[in-house]
This record gives C-alpha cells, sequence and structure tokens, in this order.
C-alpha cells in the first residue's frame, strides 16, 4: 500500500478520542497478554528458548549475504527459479512478467505483508489485467475496504462484526448476517470458487531455509495451502532477513511466532515447501518463483547498529505492549507496518523525515523490546533514530533537526554543567511556575509547556532539595513542609 | 555507619524537594550517612532521549566525575538510573577510559528500593499505615531495571497496609519525558487511563517509584481527582515512619 | 550488474564476523513420542481422535463415515487405505469411493472440489503438538486434506515422533516437494474475534489412531 505517515498528527488526533476503540483494544490486548504468556509459559524451559530465537536471528543477521547464497543454491537445485529485486518497482515488474508468461487471470494470495510494502496488488491488476484475491480472510476485508491492515496478523481486528458483514455485503454480495459461522461460512464458499480457478498463487515466506532450499509457510486458515498447492504457478516474496540456517531453526522461530502471535503451540498448518511438484503429484504448481527482495534493506544492513532491526520475525507481539499502539491504533502510522515493529522498521525504509512521529510519539516504556523475541532493542533504536535526526542524516532521509531545539539544549546543558547557572535557571523557572501555581501546584504554565498544564498541574514544592539541603545541613533538622501538610492531614483524620 | 552519596533527579530538586527530603529522612532513620554533592544538577537523560549526544556525551563525563569516588549512590527514581548505569557506557562507547568508569560507576549507581532490599537487605522500614495502597510498575525501574519484587517487599512490610491489585500496573502512565510536551493528547489518554485503573483498585494511595511518573499520575489526580493522591515510594515510607518523621 | 551481484555485494561489503552457527538447536535423535500427549493436544485443537487397534480399523472408518452422513469419499493411494479401507469398503455403505490414481487430471480437479470427504494415512506424527506429517510423494495429494468437507487420517502410534524438532532431523535429509503439517481443524479468529473452525480447509477432521 502506498505509504502515508506525515499525516499521524492528524490521523492520531482523530483516533485518539475513540474511547470505546480503545477501551477494545485494552481488552484485546489483556486477553492476547493472557494467551501468549500462556503459550510461553507451556514451553519446557521458556528462557532457554528465548535465548535460542535471539541467537538465531543473530546468526541470521550476521551472516545473511552467506545464508541467502546457500539457500539460492539449494532452493534452485530443488527446481525453484529464485530471483532478486533491488526494489519495489523491480519485484512488481518481475512479478508482472510471470503473470503474463503464464497467462494468468486469477491470482489467490497468503497473507503478506512484503507484497503489502511493494503495494503489489494494486500493481498487478493494473499492468498485468490480473483479478488478485486475499485468502486470508482478514486481509480480505481490508482489502475491500481500501485501509492499512490494523494489525499485521490480525489486519481487521479493529472491526467489529457489523463492519465486516457490511463489508461483505458490499464486495461480494452476500447476505446480510451477524453470526460469525455464517460468515466465514460465505467467504470460505467465495473463495473456493477463486481457488478453483486461481492460475496463481502468491505468498510471502515465514522463512527460507538455507540448508535444505525450502520455504516455510505458517497458517490458520487454509489459504495459503491452497495457493501452493492449487494453482499451476507459485510465487514467493521474501524480504532479505527471512532466512535460517536449517530446518530446527525455522521450526524454532516458527514456534515462538505463533505463541507470541496468537498464543499457539503450533498453527494448523504448516507447509515446508522445497520446489515445484514432484513427479508423481498432481497437486502442486508446476513452475514455482522466489523473489528475494532488497528495497532498502542492504542500506540498513550496512549499519552496524542499525542492523538489527533485519531481526524481526513479524510475530506482531510487540503491538499488544505498546501503550501509544493500543491507544491511537493502526492508521497514524500511515503503512502496513504500524505498532513498535512497524516504528523500528518504516524510519529506516522510508525515511526519518517522514516518519518523524512514528519514532517520536513513543514513550520508551521499553513494553515492545521486553517481549520480542527476536531480542530486538526497540529503545535503543528510537534512540539512534532521534539522534539521527538531530544531527541530520542523508542515507536515512533525516535533515537536520529543529534549530530552536538544538539551541534550546545547548543552553540547558550550559546550564546543567554549570551549577550555579543551573540553581539560577531553576530559580527562574520556578519564579515563572510560580506565577500560576496555587498552594503547591502549577496551574497554568506558559509557552510550550502549556500542552502540559492543559491536561494536568504540576507539584511545586515550596523549597527545592538544595534549599532543604542546605537547612538539614546547619541544623541536622529541617522543615519538609510537604510531609507536615500530610502529618497534619493525618492528625486532623484521626 | 555506611555512607551513601545521593543522586537527586533534578525534578526532584526543582519541583519535589520534599521526595528529596524524605529520601533524606528516610536513609537516615535507617543508620545511613548522607552525602550530597551540591555540583550535581543532571543525568542528562533529556538530552539522550531527544537523541542530542554531545551534549549527553558532556553530561555524562561530569557526573562520572562527580560520583566516581563515591562507593554507594543511591536515588529515588529508575530512570535517571537507568540513564547512568545503561546509556552512559553505550554513550561513551570507543571513547577510551570514559567507557570503562562509565561502567564502573554503573555497579555502584542504586535505585532506592534496590538499595534497601538488595544492597542493604532491609525490607522492614518501620513503617506503619492503615489503608490500602496500589504500586504503580513504572517502566524503568520494572523494564529497564528489572527491578519488581523489591518495591513490593519494602510495602508489605509496611504495618496495617492493604495492597490492592492494580489493573495493568505494568503498563506506561503516558510521561515520556518530552513525549507529555510534544504529544499531549497520547500523554493525557495515558495517564487517564492509569488513573481510572487506580480509581478501581480502591486504594487511597497510589504508590509510585519513579518522579516522571509521579509528576504526571500526581499532577493529573490532583487537577481532576484532587481528593486522591499518588505519592512517590520514598515519602510514603518515610511519613508513615513509627516514631513519626524526623524521629 | 544485476539486482543480485549488487546486493550481494553490498551485504558482503558490511563489516561482519561471519561464522555460520549451525548448532543453535540441539540436534536430536529421532525420539519417540507420548500417544497421550499426542491425543490430548490433536483433540484441543478439534480434531476428533479415535482410539482403536488394526482388527477394528474397517469399523471404526464405517462408524466415521456413517457419523459423517457423506455419500462421495475420494481415498489415497497409500498401503494403509488398501490395506484397511479400499473403496469396496465404502461402496459396500452405499458411498461413492475411488482412489485419486483412478481418475483422469481433469476428472480428478473436478472430484477434489466436490467430494465431500477425503481420507488418507500419513508419514509422522508430532505428540507435543497433535500434528499429522503428510510428505506428499505421490501416493497422499495435498488438496486431499485440504479440499473436502471431511478429513479422515489414519494415524499409526508407531509413527509417533515427540515433536517438530524430530521432524526437522529428518526433513534436513529426506527431500519431497511439499511437507504439510497439520494440527486439528482450519480456522479464523478474523470474525471480530470469534474463534470459527473449519475455514478454508476442512470442517472436522477425524483422526483413527491405529495402536501398533
Amino acid at each position: 500500500m502506498r505509504a502515508d505517515p506525515q499525516n499521524y498528527v492528524k490521523v492520531m488526533e482523530e483516533e485518539v478520542v475513540k474511547r470505546d476503540q480503545i477501551e477494545f483494544m485494552a481488552q484485546v490486548g489483556a486477553v492476547f497478554n493472557m494467551l501468549t504468556a500462556n503459550a510461553l509459559g507451556q514451553l519446557e524451559d521458556h528462557g532457554l528458548a528465548r535465548e535460542q530465537s535471539e541467537a538465531i536471528r543473530e546468526n541470521t543477521v550476521e551472516n545473511l549475504p552467506e545464508l541467502l547464497e546457500e539457500f539460492e543454491r539449494n532452493a534452485v537445485a530443488n527446481g525453484m527459479e529464485v530471483l532478486w529485486a533491488a526494489d519495489a518497482a523491480e519485484a512488481c515488474a518481475i512479478i508482472k512478467d510471470l503473470a503474463v508468461k503464464h497467462e494468468v487471470k486469477v491470482i489467490t494470495k497468503g497473507k503478506s505483508m512484503i507484497t503489502e510494502e511493494i503495494d503489489l496488488n494494486h500493481y498487478l491488476e493494473e499492468e498485468a489485467g490480473v483479478k488478485i484475491y486475499e485468502g486470508d480472510l482478514g486481509e480480505l476485508i481490508v482489502q475491500m475496504r481500501g485501509t492499512a491492515p490494523f494489525h499485521i496478523v490480525g489486519p481487521a481486528i479493529n472491526l467489529n462484526i457489523q463492519q465486516i458483514a457490511q463489508t461483505l455485503v458490499d464486495n461480494i454480495g452476500m447476505e446480510y448476517t451477524e453470526e460469525a459461522t455464517e460468515i466465514a461460512g460465505n467467504v470460505r464458499d467465495f473463495m473456493r470458487r477463486q481457488f478453483e480457478q486461481a492460475d496463481m498463487g502468491i505468498t510471502g515466506v515465514n522463512m527460507a531455509v538455507a540448508s535444505t532450499g525450502s520455504i516455510v509457510l505458517v497458517e490458520n486458515e487454509g489459504n495459503i495451502r491452497w495457493s501452493t498447492g492449487a494453482p499451476r504457478v507459485h510465487v514467493a516474496v521474501m524480504s532479505l532477513e527471512k532466512v535460517a540456517a536449517n530446518t530446527a531453526d525455522a521450526f524454532h522461530i516458527m514456534d515462538m511466532l505463533s505463541r507470541s502471535c496468537t498464543g499457539q503451540g503450533m498453527t494448523s498448518y504448516v507447509s515446508v515447501i522445497n520446489g515445484p511438484k514432484d513427479a508423481g503429484e498432481r497437486d502442486g504448481a508446476e513452475k514455482m518463483y522466489v523473489v528475494i527482495l532488497d528495497n532498502g534493506r542492504s542500506k540498513i544492513y550496512a549499519d552496524e547498529e542499525l542492523r538489527q532491526a533485519l531481526r524481526c520475525i513479524r510475530c506482531g507481539r510487540c503491538f499488544i505492549a505498546c501503550p501509544v499502539y493500543l491507544t491511537v491504533g493502526a492508521y497514524p502510522y500511515g503503512w502496513c507496518y504500524p505498532g513498535p515493529m512497524g516504528a523500528v522498521i518504516s524510519p529506516l525504509l522510508l525515511g526519518l523525515d517522514d516518519t518523524y512521529h512514528i519514532y517520536e510519539a513513543c514513550t520508551l516504556c521499553g513494553g515492545c523490546e521486553s517481549v520480542c523475541p527476536a531480542g530486538i532493542k526497540h529503545v535503543e533504536m528510537f534512540h539512534h533514530y532521534r539522534a539521527m535526526k538531530a544531527a541530520g542524516n542523508e542515507t536515512f532521509g533525516a535533515s537536520r533537526g529543529s534549530a530552536l531545539e538544538r539551541a534550546g539544549f545547548k543552553g540547558w546543558a550550559a546550564a546543567v554543567k554549570n551549577p550555579a547557572l543551573f540553581e539560577k535557571s531553576m530559580g527562574l523557572l520556578r519564579f515563572y511556575l510560580g506565577l500560576g501555581s496555587e498552594e503547591g501546584q502549577v496551574h497554568k504554565m506558559p509557552g510550550p509547556l502549556k500542552a502540559w498544564s492543559d491536561y494536568r498541574d504540576l507539584p511545586r514544592a515550596e523549597k527545592t532539595f538544595r534549599q532543604y539541603w542546605a537547612e538539614w545541613q546547619k541544623t541536622g533538622k529541617a522543615e519538609n513542609e510537604a510531609a507536615a501538610k500530610a502529618d497534619e492531614g493525618g492528625r486532623d483524620n484521626e | 555507619m555506611q555512607k551513601v552519596s545521593l543522586f537527586i533527579p533534578c525534578a526532584v530538586d526543582a519541583l519535589m524537594g520534599d521526595v528529596g527530603a524524605d529520601t533524606v529522612e528516610l536513609l537516615s532513620s535507617l543508620g545511613f550517612d548522607l552525602i550530597y554533592h551540591e555540583e550535581q544538577t543532571c543525568c542528562g537523560q533529556p538530552a539522550v532521549s531527544a537523541g542530542h549526544l554531545e551534549a549527553a556525551r558532556d553530561i555524562a563525563r561530569r557526573f562520572i566525575e562527580i560520583f566516581e569516588d563515591d562507593e554507594i549512590i543511591v536515588s529515588p527514581s529508575g530512570s535517571c538510573v537507568n540513564t547512568v548505569k545503561n546509556d552512559y557506557p553505550r554513550l561513551l562507547a570507543g571513547e577510551g577510559d570514559w567507557q570503562r568508569r562509565a561502567e564502573a560507576l554503573g555497579e555502584r549507581v542504586w535505585e532506592l528500593s534496590q538499595f534497601l532490599v538488595d544492597g542493604a537487605g532491609i525490607e522492614d522500614v518501620n513503617a506503619a499505615f492503615a489503608g490500602k495502597i496500589a504500586y504503580h510498575k513504572s517502566c524503568h525501574i520494572l523494564r529497564a531495571l528489572g527491578i519488581d519484587e523489591q518495591p513490593l517487599k519494602l510495602l508489605n512490610h509496611v504495618q496495617g497496609a492493604e495492597i490492592a491489585p492494580l489493573n495493568a500496573a505494568e503498563v506506561c502512565c503516558g510521561f515520556g519525558g518530552q513525549f507529555a510536551l510534544k504529544y499531549p493528547l497520547i500523554s493525557s489518554t495515558l495517564v487517564d487511563i492509569k488513573t481510572e485503573n487506580f480509581l478501581k483498585s480502591g486504594a487511597d494511595i497510589l504508590i509510585v517509584s519513579d518522579p516522571g511518573c509521579l509528576l504526571n499520575i500526581g499532577g493529573y489526580l490532583h487537577r481532576h481527582h484532587p481528593d486522591r493522591q499518588a505519592m512517590h515510594l520514598v515519602s510514603f515510607l518515610a511519613r508513615n515512619l513509627k516514631g513519626g518523621v524526623g524521629a | 550488474m544485476s539486482s543480485r551481484t549488487m546486493i550481494l555485494e553490498k551485504l558482503k561489503a558490511a563489516g561482519r564476523p561471519g561464522r555460520i552457527n549451525r548448532e543453535i538447536m540441539p540436534p536430536v535423535e529421532t525420539r519417540p513420542g507420548d500417544v497421550e500427549v499426542f491425543v490430548q493436544k490433536a483433540a484441543a485443537a478439534a480434531a476428533q481422535v479415535i482410539r482403536t487397534n488394526a482388527a477394528e480399523v474397517p469399523q471404526a472408518v464405517r462408524e466415521t463415515l456413517t457419523e459423517l452422513g457423506c455419500k462421495t469419499l475420494l481415498l489415497s493411494d497409500e498401503e494403509i487405505i488398501k490395506e484397511y479401507f479400499p473403496p469396496a469398503a465404502a461402496e459396500e455403505m452405499g458411498i461413492e469411493a475411488g482412489y485419486v490414481s483412478e481418475l483422469p487430471a481433469d476428472e480428478y480437479r473436478r472430484s477434489i472440489f466436490r467430494t465431500e470427504a477425503g481420507m488418507s494415512g500419513c508419514d509422522y506424527a508430532l505428540a507435543d503438538s497433535g500434528t499429522i506429517v503428510i510428505r506428499h510423494d505421490g501416493d497422499n495429494q495435498r488438496l486431499l486434506s485440504l479440499a473436502p468437507d471431511y478429513y479422515i487420517a489414519l494415524v499409526k502410534t508407531s509413527q509417533m515422533l515427540k515433536d517438530r524438532f524430530d521432524l526437522a532431523g529428518i526433513l534436513e535429509k529426506e527431500k519431497t516437494a511439499a511437507v504439510t503439517l497439520i494440527t486439528g481443524v482450519s480456522r479464523t479468529a478474523d470474525v471480530a474475534l470469534q474463534v470459527v473452525l473449519g475455514m478454508h480447509g476442512p470442517r472436522k477432521v477425524y483422526i483413527i489412531l491405529i495402536d501398533d
């Protein structure tokens, strides 16, 4: 989908006032917190499993070119054709050429964020005149509504049943019903017709296995098995970092992914695909292609500190740990990658200027990194982006940060390094705050501080700590007025 | 008596001097000899968060020079302790000796509850409180520093205090430093949700271990629910010592 | 310069320690699985598990087919099917049945979308997750366990491995174009977070677990 992160503030202001959406997302978060905690708790040794998944991703990132070459060698030996694309345009053109070459009219898809990233569906429909159907129910709904996915694994989790039903009424002529089983049944029947006539299946890749030249795909619904088993051509699209050294590593990542994502020990289906169909097979693709896509990742890779961004396994666990995402939802992020993982990858792919608010509107609470099975240090990454923006960074699309902010920090730092100046500045600040305060609480604050006092008061104790300490030094005791007040309050209550 | 060097956050100094005072009173009531380096100002966290690294490094080096001769440094602020322990070595990586000095200093800097429980083996500060309290888990204390049991141990030993469960205790209150000023709509929504959870808990006081959270939640409560209060952990303990304040 | 060359060159130019660790997950010798655990996990994933022994298999299949009330059945070409439930056994019940291999290509395509039930064996089972594993090497087609409304799997306890890592070891050595791991019934939670079973795969899955 076309990226539009610059509208963050405008969209955020619309979303943040939707309190029932926020309450709903809080409940969703609580449920998934519980499910994932249970599933991870069922592992024999969760701590070890987490160390292993982090090590597997580190191993991939540290050995990426070698693993990709090994994968390619083995995949080609299996009969797959491996194609490399530098960017979105090239990937789209490659896939379009394949569709044309194979006289494709109908395509069914597995849910694939990488194909969203390159806006493949629109391109193919316009340039190759094909009809494309998203097999995953959530992704189908989102495709029909023309919005960004609300979550990378559950794209329609924010929609209520009425919205889902209406979307299907409007797009596939379903008879309106609010029965979940009936809705799913209608989509099942509709998609069966497409699965039956599909000429090409397009999927992502959850993990490519270097040692065997296989790709591993996980799902619950079955649309991936359809898209890889029924059409005569299969195109699998993967970004560079989706490779593991061997099958056990790939399976372990899938284990951590399904537990961290939906709280499942194993998804309903796991497909391990090694190439076009075997001689004795009736089902399966006659021709299989893997498109390996860069689209800005080799640039990330070149930077030792930023490279960890490529560890992401797309489990989506970080979303439900993020207070900001649970409050503003996916739409402000303006792309197919919302939430903390989006805040890690979008700035590096789209540029730090355009995505400014995505990494700035973060409290650095660390909820995301505390649950990341790949061991990404989100807080460190956001620190990096802010520093890159402050100083300016051409490679990653950051013009130098606000001169006013720079000057402000310079002045502040000068005070911090000079205790006498610091004390004076503190006195000045306290004086101004005092103008808007009553009984030790500031009600109105000037200028940029207004953003605080519009919503809350600010404590302003009678004395600074220094003043208190000076008294304590002199007399071994000092008046702690706030404590005294509290004491008095206590005595009054007796 | 063990000498403890006080690391008083700038926000405490400027706005919540009483929290600093409570720190002094609690620690001295427990028998610690206190040092306060008056030339300290700020750990530089705002510069780190905003990406002004040169300023942050200057401030870090100065901080290290001020404190590095102290054996024990204690602060009533998890976020400031995190900056010193976890950010300073990264900031000063590749600056020869400075990284080593930062790491060495980091080993001797303690968040207050961690110092009392893990460092000094004190869980019972001899306090009493008849009422219900709830405990908010500040992000830096819980996740950045891995401190969770220690504050609860201290609170559990307060005679008569009942700890009410707090829904979403570990979720951020929405302060985030400059975040509160730059994204007030999101920040105020988050603190409102935190407040709702506090009110639902039925607790009289919300205990908060980080000054940033206290500014945020305390200020919000004062504006919207002035009959309820948030208190720093150190203030709650110091002001409820058996025998009274300054005993 | 091809994109491939450009990408690989850029990746290699970035300084890295570079030593592939191939033993992050400890290699395992194929370990047997706990049948009780398998039964519990498969049932938790909404598969119906019927335990039986060799002598009772045909009866168990008959009962399942009766319960399903289906009129059409497609069979894989595996030995286990020939042994326990060839087409004649279904025909006896008034069910139209046949092996996949008997159908010419286009008839197979029509049939697979219209048959009510499919039945096959499998190659392995994974106890710890209640999973059955099919290596599609010609006698067990991919869509047979996907397209029909009902799917019946014949699984022998001797095929029971402990978990996916035992399978990983096997897959490193033996390759088929496709291997499918099936755990219970397909599902979606995309309809306002309500779980609906039987999304794009069979609505009902029966596992006839043969003690051998």
